[in-house]
């Protein structure tokens, strides 16, 4: 799914540093996991989780806007991928 | 372990210290006893008889056949003087000598009926006389009386040796502390008093105890109960406890449940052993309110710990938590019938004096236990136990005097018993205030007044601690000491308590110690696993996808674990559970996983698990585990994969790395989160090294920290993050409702344009203009310090295009009026105050300016030229023809028109409103004639209107507006005698 129809944000698929850049610690994200990149597709496609993604960091992993994850949650588990959720 | 468990321990730790039963502290009045001046000292003497002066004079080795005044001059000198009072400890009796040692035990005060009574239930009444009379007359301890002020020494008649000169409750024995402290008493001889104060054994035959649930059924009921608050959100009431709908629900759970119809229990207060279980719940934490939620929350730590305990060490913390809790045992006392009292005048202990009480019964039995007095298995007679306590400590849980109180509590509130007029539960201060007891029967009073029978007969002081403390310590023993198993008590056939007894399990948590039967147990099951491991699992997983599991009190960890993910069907002496989709999940939310239940049922199996019971669970696991969400986490990103490569080539690579998630990303440690170095470290690496030389220290970017003035605006519809201000996150937030401009990645910097476009994004993504807003104003620069009470950075023009853009304002609506202005305003209220007219109106543009829609003006303006008022273009004094709206694009003529081309009636108008406003330069409206002048007072009744209109038009020319004159109107009309009722106006 091509996020950028969503948001305009340059780091939304590319990275955050460059060759010869800094390492980057992004500190107290929220990463949502996903079995298979089907699995992400397809939960993209069908929940509101396409707003939430601040980057896309692997073809099955995605950072989400930490302020939205009540709702999402809910939504996830409304559509039937409820999620596990692991705090740190 | 948990700090609160600590605590709870301690309460029982601090027993083991008690080598004296209700042995006190020296009391508060010492002070002022023990340097009493000696003018005070003779108005001591001066309240004692000349014999009883004689035999102390005598005892002083004073001459005691002198007159009156001088012995009591001496005595007073010569009151503290240490070698006479030595020698008067040394004369004194064996029995006086023990009645002293009460006294001290007493902290030097004691009041006389108490002292009497622990006196003469042992030696009797001469003996208690002669050692009175040795106390007395060798001066080591006086009479004295309470008052509010103190201690006084003045009573009615004079006192004797053996004989007080007062009379009533009030009277003490004192002595100070200089005799009390010369007054010593071997070990032998104390344990020689205090033997005296042990219970007796039981006598008769051997007693039932009473059917009472134990703390099996208590382990029980708290799983069941902790499970509810872990699966259940339960709000709190105000009063800090759980809903009626909650506790219905709890006692439906529960192994005992209450008695009675639960639902026509108001509150858990009223309620007896589930009260007892959520105080229980509440002074261990098992469940601790969650404030700002106000929500109860279970402590799955907590919980853990101490299932896990073995059972003496459970019963002694449950103990502990019973000592501090605010059940009161009082309340419930069945013999007692309670009357609405002040808390000052009530006798009906508060929980400071149950905790008090609770403490020295608890702390007595493990004192005999220590003593050898109780013995595994020995009943001990009910009612030499209740005489016990009454020796040790008659005020343990009522005060029978105020030795130890405060001056002056309880004499301020106290007032004479009417038999005429009485207060219900108040029968005067030799009596127990607030409640009655049924076992007593009332006796006939003198004026032929009778309580009626069920309500039972007024308790003395003096005389009724058995139907009071001990009907107390009945219930004690009988309900909570029973429910956690420490205590039995058994009842003869009228169900009068009559013997009671340490339980093992009471031997057990007051010695702090396994009992002998849970070591023979732990034996014999070790014994069975070194011979035959699987039989002594205690699970059942039957292929249906029951588990059964075996014995569940003596396995309550596993019972525990089954609780996460399996569903309770029923408990007994097996407890069988159910495993289903829903409680798999249930289990899986609470952070299990498939693997953990698989191995919890495998190890606890007795046989193997069915395949297909492994197979569903593992399908369900892995159905859930589909998606994972790692809340605030933190990540690492590298600029290659190559630099990701050789970190995690790193020999220590595990302290900081939890695993890989991508060719440049990898889950790192909180550790390797926070900057380990130097503030001034941290400050350099702050800004991204350029692009030549890379940086020592990694970039910390915190996703949930927006700086202000990270953004800054650089026109009405630009917005700039400042160069290495950026962070993904930032980004995201702005490019939700902006579109990327520019976008330079070695400085993190970028540029976004709002536009209507993005806005309907933002829209479609479920953003508003209060959530856009908001993060504005956080990122954007501060105000500076003059304008710091501003509340909104965002200029208007932005503010404006953002709500047009995201919804937050709807379409302009565009409509063809005109505008009829007239010189009173009170001529366009009364024009639309008519039905006929409202449709025309569009609305107001002033008091004195109408709008009026295009297509409704020329009816309008035909109908009024026809209730003489034409409308006049403001061009040519004509009657508006349909075609106005061309002629209002005219530009209106200037200039005044001559007189001459004026009507009678306009020069009229016009010069009435000169007048009017003359008059407005200085209005009185108060003396305005509203009633003819020359008119009787019956004129009342018939207002001028014209007048009123006059002085409406009069307010309506300072630009009173149409709402507000119909309020004045409404207001007037509220004077009856002043202006009739209007017809009124539909509100629009």
């Amino acid at each position: 799914m091509d996020l950028k129809k969503f948001n305009s944000s340059p780091t939304l698929e590319e990275a955050a540093t460059w060759e010869g850049g800094p390492l980057i610690v992004h500190q107290n994200v929220t990463l949502l996991e996903c079995a298979s990149e089907a699995v992400l597709e397809e939960a993209l496609s069908a929940t509101p989780l396409k707003y939430a993604v601040v980057r896309r960091i692997s073809p099955t992993v995605v950072l989400v806007d930490h302020g939205q994850v009540p709702e999402l949650v809910k939504t996830l588990s409304k559509k039937g991928y409820e999620p596990r959720i692991v705090r740190s | 372990m948990q700090r609160i468990f600590e605590v709870l321990f301690d309460q029982l730790d601090t027993l083991k210290t008690i080598d004296n039963p209700g042995l006190r502290p020296a009391s508060s009045h010492l002070a002022e006893l023990n340097k009493l001046p000696s003018y005070l000292l003779r108005h001591v003497f001066e309240g004692y008889s000349v014999n009883a002066l004689q035999v102390m004079a005598q005892g002083r080795g004073m001459d005691p056949h002198r007159k009156r005044a001088s012995l009591e001059q001496d005595l007073a000198n010569h009151f503290y003087d240490v070698p006479p009072l030595k020698q008067a400890l040394e004369r004194l009796s064996p029995i006086a000598r023990e009645g002293f040692y009460h006294i001290k035990r007493a902290g030097g005060l004691i009041s006389l009926g108490n002292w009497r009574m622990q006196i003469e239930s042992r030696y009797g009444k001469e003996d208690t006389d002669q050692a009175q009379a040795e106390l007395v007359g060798g001066l080591l301890a006086f009479y004295g009386n309470r008052n509010p002020y103190g201690m006084g020494f003045s009573f009615q008649h004079k006192s004797e040796l053996a004989s007080c000169g007062g009379v009533g409750p009030q009277i003490y024995f004192w002595s100070h502390s200089k005799v009390l402290n010369l007054f010593k008493v071997s070990q032998e001889e104390e344990a020689k008093y205090l033997a005296r104060d042990l219970p007796q054994t039981f006598k008769g035959a051997e007693p039932v105890p009473a059917l009472a649930p134990g703390f099996d059924s208590l382990l029980a009921d708290l799983v069941s109960t902790t499970r509810y608050f872990e699966q259940t959100q339960v709000k709190a009431l105000v009063s800090g406890g759980p809903g009626k709908r909650d506790f219905t629900k709890i006692n439906g759970g529960l192994s005992v449940k209450e008695p009675g119809d639960i639902k026509t229990v108001k509150k858990i207060e009223d309620l007896g052993r589930l009260y007892f279980l959520w105080t229980l719940l509440k002074e261990t934490q098992l469940v601790s309110l969650k404030v700002p939620e106000e929500v109860f929350q279970a402590n799955h730590a907590a919980s853990e710990e101490f299932f896990n305990m073995p059972r003496y060490r459970q019963a002694r913390l449950l103990a502990g938590a019973w000592l501090r809790s605010d059940f009161n045992e009082f309340k419930r006392i069945p013999s007692l019938k309670f009357y609405r009292t002040s808390y000052y005048e009530s006798s009906i202990p508060d929980t400071s004096k149950n905790i008090q009480a609770r403490r020295f019964v608890l702390g007595l039995l493990d004192y005999y236990r220590r003593q050898g007095s109780l013995r595994p298995g020995e009943w001990l007679d009910f009612s030499s136990m209740v005489r016990a306590i009454q020796d040790l400590d008659a005020n343990f849980l009522i005060n029978h005097d105020f030795s130890g109180g405060d001056p002056g509590t309880g004499a301020y509130y106290r007032y004479d018993y009417d038999p005429l007029y009485p207060i219900p539960g108040f029968y005067g201060e030799d009596y127990y205030a607030g409640f009655t007891s049924t076992l007593k029967t009332p006796a006939p009073a003198k004026v032929n007044y009778r309580l009626p029978g069920e309500i039972g007969a007024p308790l003395k002081l003096a005389e009724d601690f058995a139907l009071v403390e001990g009907e107390w310590l009945a219930q004690v023993l009988g309900e909570p000491l029973s429910w956690l198993g420490l205590v039995e008590l058994a009842r003869d056939e009228k169900g009068r308590p009559q013997a009671l007894r340490l339980t093992d399990l009471g031997f057990a948590a007051l010695a702090d110690q396994p009992s002998e039967r849970e070591l023979q147990q732990a034996a014999h099951l070790d014994q069975l696993a070194a011979h035959s491991p699987e039989t002594t699992r205690a699970l059942l997983v039957q292929p249906n996808f029951d588990v059964l599991v075996l014995a569940p009190l003596e396995n309550l960890p596993l019972l525990r674990q089954v609780d996460r993910f399996a569903s309770q069907t029923s408990m007994g002496d097996v407890a069988l559970y159910h495993i289903s989709k829903d409680s798999v999940l249930r289990g899986l939310r609470s952070g299990l996983r498939g693997s953990d239940i698989v191995q919890t049922l495998r190890e606890n199996n007795r046989v193997p698990v069915a395949s297909n019971v492994v197979q569903t669970i593992e399908d369900w696991s892995t159905e859930f585990d589909r998606l994972i969400l790692h809340e605030n986490t933190h990540l690492l990103e590298t600029p290659d994969a190559a630099t990701l490569d050789r970190l995690m080539s790193q020999p220590d690579v595990h302290r900081f790395v939890v695993r890989r998630l991508g060719s440049t990303f990898a889950l790192v440690t909180g550790e390797l989160a926070q900057p380990a170095f130097s503030s001034k470290a941290a400050k350099l690496q702050a800004k991204p090294p350029a692009r030549s030389n890379a940086a020592p220290f990694p970039l910390y970017q915190d996703y949930q920290a927006l700086r202000p003035g990270s953004v800054s605006l650089e026109n009405t519809t630009l917005l700039k993050v400042q160069p290495d201000a950026g962070n993904p996150y930032l980004f995201y937030q702005l490019g939700q409702f902006a579109d990327l401009e520019t976008w330079d990645k070695t400085r993190l910097s970028a540029t976004f344009r709002l536009s209507a476009a993005a806005g309907q994004r933002a829209q479609q993504n479920g953003l508003t203009y209060q959530g856009v807003a908001e993060f504005l104003n956080e990122v954007l620069p501060r105000p500076t310090s003059r304008n710091r009470y501003q509340a909104d950075q965002i200029p208007p023009e932005t503010a404006l295009a953002l709500k047009g853009w995201l919804g937050f304002y709807g379409p302009v609506q565009v409509e063809k009026v005109l505008a009829i202005r007239v010189g009173q305003a009170g001529q366009l209220v009364e024009i639309f105050g008519l039905e006929e007219f409202k449709p025309a109106l569009l609305g107001w543009a002033g008091p004195n300016i109408a709008l009026v829609k295009e297509s409704h003006f020329e009816e309008l303006a035909a109908r009024l030229a026809e209730l003489g008022m034409p409308i006049l273009d403001a061009a040519s004094p004509v009657i508006a023809t349909p075609e106005i709206p061309a002629g209002i694009a005219e530009k209106p003529k200037k200039g005044r028109r001559t007189v001459s081309e004026e009507t009678s009636a306009e020069r009229e108008r016009k010069a009435r409103e000169r007048e009017e406003a003359g008059r407005l330069e200085r209005p009185d409206l108060l003396s305005r004639q509203v009633y003819p002048v020359s008119g009787s007072r019956s004129l009342r009744k018939e207002p001028e209107l014209s007048a009123i209109m006059d002085l409406l038009d009069l307010m309506a020319g300072t630009g009173v507006e149409p709402a507000e004159l119909e309020r004045m109107l409404d207001d007037l009309e509220g004077d009856d005698g002043f202006l009739p009722v209007r017809p009124r106006r539909k509100k629009e």
